[in-house]
């Protein structure tokens, strides 16, 4: 944990990518609302497939009990069925029941058992028996399956009565998923790219404006004997990295003030120092430099041939102060 | 001292450096580039055929092609869809249920001549030679009795060319008659019933007509041979625009010709349960009456000035004549030679 604080310290660069890892993970909060809206979709395309299958059960109805003749029937059915969602329509009546109409020629007259479609038959008949509706979704298929009580019409027969029948209508739901699934994946993508985009768009401008900025900063300082002044002007923005570099700026020129001023200071003590050893040369004897603090005595030549001392030497040779080596003592 | 850039300039400046991004920004866009591409414009997936025929001996080797799934082998998603009559047929064209139409010349004038979507022959699948019929009661034996006659005809598609053409025979016109709209199946049981006199009608339900009541035959294409050509006519977008498609699905119905050549008995079962028919009557239907085509044959009809042209222009004539089309010509480009001929047999 320490090192990754460290080498997150390290670098502005990494700190301003450390909120990556939220994007990722609002990245997934997005991919799992897109799922929701998925499965939403998926629930509201069935219900209206639902109600899409009655509709045309209840139209084949309604022109079942209306036909005349069962071509007529048949006729109405094939049209209808001809639509590119419609898988087929069957209508079945009598005892046993038998196909009357269907969108597929080759079915027509036979039994409700003799279907070739699995459970098609058994939802016919008991569509037809207990007035009732069923529906199946076959997701294998894509399919959905919906099978309704209907009454027919018997033209032309003695008994005028209605016959009990039942139609079943099998609903193709592909093209409706493959058009949801594109526009799933669409939205998806979208948010994606966008995403990705946004991340690319948002880092240009921070490298812009704040990491080019600061490396400027470096920069500038190293090359700042070369131009002093000119290039800070580029970073002397209005914001805060503008007064964070006039603040630098202002640092070093106060520094270099200050050097300049003790370099002024050592020059011209040494000047003053070497004046006065010239000084202390051209006077000749019984002159001495007593550095108290120290102890320490600094002489002339002149001074020291006279009194037998180094050109320095600590002070309890002198205990008796200046006055015990003067300049007549040593001509007596 | 240097001049301060102006914050508009700096702004616009780095708005510059993002248009005009440097190396390190490549791999965001390639990203983003490449999501968009691959996602947000994914190439649709082209639309199936859906091929509408209705009970007719020559357009069951489609049916045929769909039941063997020759379709599948051949890569393309095809649905048959089932109509009772040519009328049908053509009006579900019309109003775009269906892209690719078994019909005769007629119903592709008629298509032409009412619908915006434009269509054009591709290939020619038989002509009637006998099979389409006047049958009339017992009592009425040539076509100069059906002067008002109850005649069931299924309006605007092939009968009524058929019944102009027999009462022609007759030296009758269509104001003779008494003419009831109808289709096959229902003419079917109005003639069993006695409510009509006569009907213009094709197998299989003049076989059934002819098997079980005493009906006269008073007309058949048998008197017009070539007249009455059964074709496969495509929506024109599609034949520029997936000419490999189309190519492909030819072959898959040459292909079932070739299936039902080989294996009879079980092409002629199968096609047969459809048309409601025994595989001996179907059998029949094929040899007796319809003249089918090969692939052979193909340049002959489609060539320019073709036997193919020649059948659109008498067609067109007669149409014209009997009121059932009204328009500008629109027989330029009803057919197209792209296909013909062009190794659609497998």
């Amino acid at each position: 944990m320490n090192r990754v604080v460290v080498w997150l310290n390290r670098s502005l660069k990494r700190k301003l990518l450390l909120p990556l890892p939220l994007l990722l993970f609002g990245a997934a909060v997005a991919a799992v609302t897109v799922w929701g809206i998925h499965a939403d979709f998926q629930k509201q395309m069935l219900e209206r497939v639902r109600l899409h299958a009655q509709l045309v059960a209840n139209f084949v109805n309604y022109a079942a009990e209306s036909v005349s003749r069962p071509g007529e029937l048949q006729r109405i059915v094939a049209a209808i069925g001809a639509d590119d969602d419609i898988d087929l329509i069957v209508v079945v009546a009598g005892h046993p029941a038998r196909v009357l109409a269907s969108t597929r020629n080759a079915w027509l007259g036979k039994t409700s058992a003799e279907l070739p479609v699995n459970d098609m038959g058994a939802d016919l008949e008991a569509a037809t028996q207990t007035r009732q509706s069923y529906h199946h979704y076959h997701p294998e298929s894509a399919q959905y399956g919906l099978a309704a009580p209907l009454l027919l019409s018997q033209p032309g027969l003695a008994n005028l009565s209605l016959t009990s029948g039942a139609v079943m209508v099998y609903l193709d739901m592909r093209p409706t998923q493959v058009a949801m699934r594109r526009l799933a994946f669409a939205l998806s993508a979208a948010f994606l790219a966008a995403l990705v985009i946004l991340t690319g768009f948002g880092y240009g401008l921070i490298r812009h404006f704040i990491l080019r900025p600061v490396a400027r900063f470096g920069t500038l300082a190293k090359l700042r004997p070369a131009d002093a002044d000119g290039s800070w002007a580029e970073v002397a923005t209005a914001d805060e990295l503008g007064a964070l570099a006039r603040t630098l700026h202002d640092s070093l020129t106060r520094t270099d003030a200050l050097l300049h001023e003790v370099e002024d200071q050592k020059n011209t003590l040494q000047a003053s120092e070497g004046r006065w050893r010239f000084a202390l040369e051209g006077a000749g004897d019984g002159v001495w430099d007593w550095d108290v603090p120290t102890s320490t005595v600094f002489s002339p030549n002149a001074t020291r041939r006279c009194s037998g001392t180094p050109r320095t030497s600590s002070a309890p040779g002198l205990r008796h102060g200046p006055a015990a080596s003067t300049p007549r003592t040593c001509r007596g | 001292m240097k001049k301060t850039t102006p914050p508009a300039r700096r702004f616009a400046r780095a708005l510059r450096a993002l248009a005009f991004p440097t190396l390190r920004h490549l791999p965001f866009l390639v990203a983003a580039a490449a999501l968009a591409g691959t996602f947000g414009c994914a190439p649709e997936k082209p639309a199936p055929f859906r091929i509408g025929i209705n009970a007719w001996p020559g357009y069951e080797f489609l049916y045929l092609a769909q039941e063997m799934g020759f379709y599948r082998k051949e890569g393309l998603e095809v649905r048959v869809v089932e109509f009772s009559s040519l009328s049908d047929a053509r009006r579900a064209y019309e109003r775009g249920q269906i892209n690719v139409i078994a019909a005769t010349v007629i119903e592709v004038l008629q298509i032409r001549d009412h619908s915006q979507r434009s269509l054009q022959i591709v290939q020619v699948i038989d002509f009637s030679s006998g099979a389409d019929v006047i049958l009339a009661r017992p009592g009425l034996t040539n076509a100069a009795g059906l002067r008002g006659a109850r005649i069931g005809v299924e309006l605007a598609s092939l009968g009524v060319y058929v019944l102009v053409r027999g009462l022609e025979q007759g030296g009758l016109g269509l104001a003779d008659g008494k003419l009831v709209s109808m289709d096959q199946l229902s003419m079917e049981d109005a003639f069993r019933k006695g409510e009509l006199d006569a009907v213009v009608t094709y197998p299989p339900t003049s076989i059934q007509l002819l098997r079980d009541t005493k009906a006269n035959t008073v007309f058949s294409t048998a008197d017009i041979p070539g007249e009455v050509v059964d074709v496969i006519a495509v929506e024109a977008e599609l034949n520029t625009q997936r000419p490999g498609d189309v190519a492909k699905l030819l072959r898959a119905y040459h292909r079932a010709i070739a299936y039902a050549r080989q294996n009879p008995a079980e092409a002629y079962r199968i096609m047969a349960e459809r048309e409601g028919i025994t595989p001996e009557e179907f059998h029949a239907s094929l040899t007796d009456g319809i003249q089918l085509l090969s692939e052979s044959d193909q340049a002959d009809y489609f060539r320019p000035g073709g036997k193919l042209a020649a059948v659109i222009d008498a067609s067109d004539r007669i149409l014209r004549q009997s009121g059932q089309i009204k328009g500008p010509d629109r027989r330029s480009n009803a057919s197209t030679a792209a296909f013909a001929g062009k190794g659609t047999t497998p």
